[in-house]
């Protein structure tokens, strides 16, 4: 903390409110030195009382040429937004604990897929509903290990990623789930996400730089990815060694990133400050066109390309020997009625296609605890128990129609 | 607009830098103009309620100077009382007027069932949607001052810029400190130059009112919401840990509000009193009082207390006084029950301080015993145990709300059980942000405390304090760390002053 002048304040004290006497001015050369000597010691001081205080650690995600964004690994990330967490990103880069890529033998792998929901930076890494799940799953096996004698082992691993969309986390599947050759991939399907797997083609300048997919109908409406705005904002989202460094390593940074982030989802006044600064830069030093660079389309049906979406999902589980499940978010006060309207095209496809639907509504409303199952908008941890127990039931189904089998 | 917010990162450079940029005869007008565009930032139509009220009073007071002039002191009198009237009802109309009603239909509900009036007891009040204009209680009680003390025989405000920049000026117009007039218009005459040293003062007290507010306050506050959004849940523990924090939440956050407004105020070479000295230091609730919202307490003296008797005709007259005095004071912080039971709460501490004062003015061992160390800080544990069960009242939504915390507070049952609220505590920055400015505040009160007494500091102490005064780079550098720090320990959402509401 800053003390006020004590000296000069005791000085007008003591004198009966005359002027204190001006301190004898500094030369300009002797201030410089003086700031480079003490700039580094300050900037040592606060990275450590931030390290202290785990402040300046909520920023874990990099941008990426392919998927708009990744998690940075190993980045230790206090969260404190909504919740409370104080966890270590895996070396992979996942919100989770350390795996290796290779499936050990009789290991029984899930994989979730999914944004903010899934990666669960509300609770701590043991709470979140993978962790809840695996260890309930595992206990289980081990009570009676008769019942499936192939599996010695089950891992829920956690790949959801804040803000990803079905399109990022059928690309992400793609690029790095696979690797792990998981048995089932579930995919929990948020509110807002078809918003967010396509594009407005006339709003591209202002879309979040992200993969978005759009159904071709000139090649018989196949699913088609449109990089268009990603290959926009190549130079934001290629990495910048010093940046890089910042991000993964300095809490001053993060802290700055965090401000930033904060005020624009509070502060109107400085949103539109920035966003009219943004916006006359970037027409300023625009060298982006989206008329020449990018795919022409009509605006898309989001529910379409959703379940083409997850209809790539679904057969690339099965082509890779896997089970596909989707969950449902719980909207439990019924209080999005386009994401309510939706549920029963997703159940028609599941039917259709041959793949397990979750809702989560019911187990979350028929929860008798006295515990929040949400903070705002997260699950809390009674939440975060609650899809753990519907997940680890279904996994039981599962491996017990595969011992049947 | 709020202290703490980005707006006001903009608002306050940009007036500083045209106010001393300006010449100096239209400084006051930018003043005024820059206030009131603070005010009316929130909702542009209560500035003319300002407007009106600043016109009215000023029409008041120039009323009663001239009828003492005149050597008409009824006609001073009734003018006088036209004016209480006015501003109390002004008051009145836009934060009691529910309050009222609803007290009165609760009254007549009750005598309706006791009398069998079905008439009574089916009334229902009618409710206004009136939106309590930003500052009212504290303006309000600045032109009650001003009119008061032009009765008194203060000579009033003839130019009205002047009057109207002492009632809108933007860094004690929400809430507080309550000027004085006199103190503000010399001020005002004496056009005040830019000097370094208060500029630096300035800069450093708005930055240590963000820290006590951003850092400390908000900070508390979310453990104290955690806590209070569900009193029936909390745990013997969280019951503890809600209440402490509230009990530092409330200082910091109005403390902090008070040094961002003296710090503004500063910087554009105004000063404005102080509102608090080390409160919860006070040995006993009489001195608590003379230390918390100085300003407040000093109005409720002068303009309540005194006028109602004070402490002339007797012990019982003035014990009565205090209690009326303090109940309203109670009042005047919320339309509610339990404010004015909080006020009363406070009214029947100062009594038992004064009554007990009494006692061992006449015991000489018990006077003997007053002037040890022990005796001082046992009132210190006292006063704080004391202040403790009425900021429970002060925070509760209810009456009932408050019995159940007391509950809690007693729960041993759930000993073992930690609570959300204490989980929450335990993850917050402010368990180790509070213990610094513990640190930090005992060392400066020390320093402060060598620097007055003419000793000489120890010699790394004065080292560092003259390094201090000359080297530029340190202080620019210690006002970024600190301004990171802030940043860095912001919660998410924007949180308003606790004070506003009043």
């Amino acid at each position: 903390m800053p003390e006020a002048p004590i000296t000069e304040n005791i000085k007008s004290d003591t004198n009966g409110g005359a002027p204190a006497t001006p301190a004898a001015r500094q030369s300009w050369q002797r201030t410089t030195i003086e700031f480079l000597v003490l700039a580094p010691l300050a900037v040592l001081a606060l990275e450590g009382f931030f390290t202290l205080l785990g402040v300046g650690e909520q920023n874990f995600i990099k941008p990426d040429t392919e998927l708009g964004s990744v998690h940075i690994p190993a980045k230790v990330v206090t969260w404190r937004l909504e919740g409370f967490s104080r966890d270590t990103m895996s070396k992979n880069g996942w919100r989770d604990i350390e795996r290796t890529v290779a499936k050990p033998t009789g290991t029984y792998r899930v994989a979730l897929l999914g944004d903010s929901q899934t990666e669960a930076l509300q609770v701590p890494l043991e709470k979140d509903w993978a962790r809840l799940a695996e260890a309930q799953l595992n206990a289980e096996q081990k009570k009676s290990p008769e019942r499936h004698p192939d599996v010695s082992n089950i891992e829920v691993l956690n790949f959801g990623v804040s803000g990803y969309s079905t399109a990022q986390e059928y690309l992400q599947l793609q690029k790095t789930v696979l690797a792990y050759q998981p048995d089932l991939i579930v995919v929990l399907y948020s509110r807002g996400d078809s918003d967010e797997n396509t594009v407005d083609p006339a709003k591209r300048l202002t879309a979040e730089p992200r993969p978005f997919f759009y159904l071709d109908d000139l090649d018989g409406n196949k699913l088609t990815l449109d990089q268009s705005v990603l290959i926009a904002n190549k130079e934001k989202l290629t990495s910048n060694g010093l940046l890089e460094f910042l991000r993964a390593n300095s809490r001053i940074y993060g802290v700055w990133d965090q401000t930033n982030f904060q005020l624009n989802l509070t502060d109107k006044f400085y949103y539109k400050t920035r966003r009219a600064l943004t916006n006359f830069i970037a027409k300023l030093f625009a060298s982006y066109s989206p008329t020449v660079a990018a795919p022409q389309y009509a605006l898309q049906d989001k529910l379409k390309v959703t379940q083409a979406l997850l209809s790539q999902i679904n057969d690339t589980a099965h082509k890779n020997g896997a089970d596909f499940l989707l969950i449902t978010f719980p909207d439990i006060g019924d209080v999005d009625p386009i994401f309510r309207a939706q549920l029963p095209a997703l159940h028609k496809q599941s039917d259709a296609e041959k793949f397990d639907i979750i809702e989560l509504t019911q187990p979350f409303r028929d929860y008798k605890g006295n515990q929040s199952l949400f903070y705002q908008v997260h699950f809390a941890e009674a939440g975060h128990k609650v899809a753990a127990q519907c997940l680890a039931d279904y996994v039981m189904t599962i491996l017990q129609k595969r011992s049947e089998k | 607009m709020l202290f703490n917010s980005f707006s006001y990162l903009l608002f306050l450079p940009a007036v500083f830098i045209l106010y001393w940029l300006s010449p100096v005869k239209y400084r006051k007008v930018l003043l005024l103009v820059a206030s009131y565009f603070f005010y009316m930032s929130w909702k542009a139509e209560y500035g003319l309620l300002l407007l009106l009220l600043t016109v009215a009073n000023y029409i008041f007071g120039l009323l009663i100077a001239r009828s003492q002039a005149e050597e008409k002191s009824g006609k001073a009198k009734n003018l006088l009382t036209a004016g209480l009237v006015f501003n109390i009802g002004c008051l009145c109309f836009y934060k009691y007027a529910n309050f009222l009603l609803e007290s009165l239909a609760s009254f007549l509900h009750l005598s309706g069932k006791v009398v069998h009036n079905v008439a009574l007891e089916s009334w229902s009040s009618p409710a206004f949607n009136i939106l309590l204009p930003l500052g009212i209680s504290f303006f309000t009680f600045e032109f009650i001052h001003y009119i008061v003390d032009v009765h008194r025989g203060s000579k009033p405000l003839k130019n009205f810029l002047d009057f109207a920049l002492f009632a809108s000026f933007f860094p004690s117009q929400i809430a507080g400190p309550i000027k004085r007039f006199q103190d503000f218009h010399k001020q005002m005459m004496e056009a005040p130059a830019f000097k370094n040293s208060q500029f630096r003062e300035g800069i450093f007290l708005i930055l240590q009112g963000l820290f006590k507010k951003v850092v400390l306050g908000d900070n508390l506050g979310l453990i104290v919401n955690k806590g209070f959004a569900n009193v029936g849940a909390m745990s013997f523990s969280d019951a503890w840990i809600a209440v402490c924090c509230f009990f530092f939440q409330v200082f910091f956050d109005f403390s902090g509000y008070t040094d961002i407004g003296r710090g503004s105020a500063l910087i554009l070479g105004y000063k404005v009193p102080e509102n608090f000295n080390l409160p919860y230091l006070a040995h006993s609730p009489a001195d608590f009082w003379q230390r918390w919202h100085i300003s407040l307490s000093s109005w409720l003296r002068d303009y309540l207390y005194i006028p109602l008797g004070g402490s002339r005709g007797g012990e019982w007259k003035a014990q009565r006084n205090i209690l009326i005095t303090m109940a309203l004071g109670g009042l005047w912080h919320g339309a509610s029950w339990r404010f004015m039971l909080w006020g009363a709460m406070h009214g029947v501490g100062l009594v038992i301080t004064r009554v007990w004062a009494q006692i061992c003015a006449k015991n000489p061992t018990l006077s003997r015993w007053r002037v040890s160390r022990v005796w001082h800080w046992s009132g210190v544990v006292y006063t704080i145990l004391f202040l403790l069960p009425t900021f429970v009242v002060f925070r509760s939504a209810s009456l009932p709300e408050a019995g159940l915390v007391y509950q809690r507070l007693f729960n041993f049952a759930s000993l073992h059980q930690p609570g959300e609220t204490t989980a929450a505590y335990l993850a917050s920055t402010v368990l180790l942000t509070l213990p610094i400015y513990g640190l930090y505040s005992f060392l400066r009160h020390k320093t402060i405390t060598l620097v007055k007494s003419r000793t000489e500091p120890p010699r790394p102490l004065s080292a560092v304090l003259s390094f201090w005064d000359k080297s530029f780079a340190l202080r620019l550098l210690t006002c970024a760390t600190t301004a990171l720090i802030i940043a860095g320990c912001a919660p998410s959402q924007l949180v308003p002053f606790i004070y506003f509401q009043f």
